[in-house]
């Protein structure tokens, strides 16, 4: 699967993403990321198709949830 | 058995309680938040349907502003050191419990100062008549413990309005699961809970809900499962405030209590409470010898009779099969009020007590009526 990632601050905001994700019909999966594979300490990866991106990273936004794009390949 | 003591914890629990908690313990046993495995994913995931049970029930937009703890007086003394660390001068009602009392007792060594007002008659007068200039902090029980008279919210509000620098701490611990609460910054800032009473939560359960943003000093330190590079505490909450592992069975079983309340309707459940208190004051005045502290409780009455101890009257019931408190009930100020210190009798219903199980508690009381009387 072509995939995208968006990491978020905690668990607790990373099933949020995944409940707004998935009331838009983004289906999505959740991995918790370390500082050996990220560089940037714990964090949580929301991964699903590429091609939600768009409508994944505006439906954060609406409802006022920080992330970060991950762009450095596979988690 | 009857149990009429669940002011200090519900006794039994709906089913669905025990089946949430040993669902939990059997099928979502990893560590929430620390790992990404199944078992992790699945506490994580219980954790935030509690978040999510609660904010059902209080109207409330933002599950993670719900910090979980193991009571409510670990929930009150996070909620008073964390909203101003440092507070010169803080006001709360006599009615207050010893979960209040104490941390602020405590503060007092560091140089803060309390003034009392009494929970009854002009509450908002009582408020405004004890609030200075350094006034920084008001902790208030939504419901007494002892008396359980509530306190009227249209008053908090409009001090609130006339206060806004003042910050309002809520303990709700014999409100929340008995009566409907829209949380809203209109209120307070915080607002504490135990999980174990009204919401049929396990023991090892509490919380507080960041009503208002702002920037809350941690009050204990660990880990979080996120951050972990760094020394502090995350910016965020609820990991801000929730430092080191949560008791995910306990938090799953209040998830569970919560869900049959608001499945029941609070105002319902409210309803059967009133009807429930009106039946109990009826038994007890017909018992004759016996004088509630308050005609205004909701769903707590305590009382003395003139014909027996304190003491004597919980063995006897305790002996009969019916467990209820007497003493002080960790809320020293309204007994040297309302009973000289001499404490009380008290007598705490649940949604799940029946008619019948007062009937008994009338015919136990009437015997010992007619022992000691």
């Amino acid at each position: 699967m072509n995939t995208a990632t968006l990491l978020v601050d905690s668990v607790t905001y990373a099933i949020k993403a995944r409940r707004a994700l998935s009331a838009v019909g983004i289906r999505s999966s959740l991995k918790k990321v370390n500082t050996m594979q990220i560089g940037r300490g714990c964090r949580y990866a929301v991964s699903f198709e590429r091609q939600h991106l768009y409508t994944a990273m505006a439906t954060l936004e609406g409802i006022g949830l920080a992330y970060e794009q991950w762009r450095d390949g596979a988690i | 058995m009857i149990y009429l003591d669940n002011a200090a914890t519900t006794y039994p629990k709906p089913k669905c309680v025990y089946k949430a908690l040993r669902d939990t313990l059997r099928f979502a046993g990893g560590n929430p938040g620390r790992s990404s495995h199944l078992l992790s994913l699945r506490a994580a995931e219980r954790i935030y349907e509690a978040r999510e049970s609660l904010c059902a029930l209080l109207s409330f937009p933002y599950p993670e502003r719900i910090v979980f703890t193991q009571n409510a007086t670990y929930a009150l003394n996070m909620a008073i050191r964390s909203v101003t660390p440092r507070p010169r001068h803080i006001i709360y009602s006599d009615a207050e419990h010893n979960s209040v009392i104490r941390p602020i007792a405590a503060l007092e060594g560091e140089g803060a100062t309390h003034s009392e007002f009494p929970a009854r008659g002009d509450i908002l007068r009582a408020m405004e008549s004890v609030t200075e200039d350094e006034t920084d902090l008001l902790v208030l029980s939504l419901c007494s413990n002892v008396t359980g008279e509530c306190f009227p919210l249209s008053s908090l509000r409009e001090y609130r309005k006339r206060h806004p620098a003042v910050r309002v701490i809520l303990d709700g611990s014999q409100w929340l699961g008995h009566k409907p609460l829209a949380l809203d910054g209109s209120l307070c800032d915080i607002l504490c809970a135990p999980g174990h009473k009204a919401l049929f939560g396990l023991q090892g359960s509490g919380f507080a809900v960041f009503v208002t943003e702002g920037s809350y000093t941690p009050f204990a330190y660990g880990g979080s499962g996120s951050h972990s590079e760094s020394t502090e505490m995350p910016a965020l909450l609820p990991e801000r405030m929730e430092a080191g592992t949560l008791a995910t069975p306990a938090i799953a079983a209040l998830s569970a209590g919560v869900r049959y309340i608001t499945d029941i309707g609070i105002e319902a459940v409210e309803e059967r409470i009133a009807y429930l208190t009106k039946a109990l004051y009826e038994r007890l005045d017909a018992v004759g010898g016996i004088s509630p502290l308050s005609q205004k409780g909701h769903g707590i009455v305590s009382f003395r009779t003139d014909f027996a101890p304190n003491a004597t009257v919980s063995a006897y019931l305790d002996a009969h099969g019916i467990c209820v408190r007497d003493g002080l009930h960790c809320a020293p100020r309204i007994h040297r009020v309302l009973t000289e210190g001499r404490g009380a009798v008290r007598i705490s219903i649940s949604y799940l007590n029946k008619i019948k199980e007062l009937d008994r508690l009338y015919k136990e009381l009437r015997s010992l009526s007619s022992i000691y009387g």
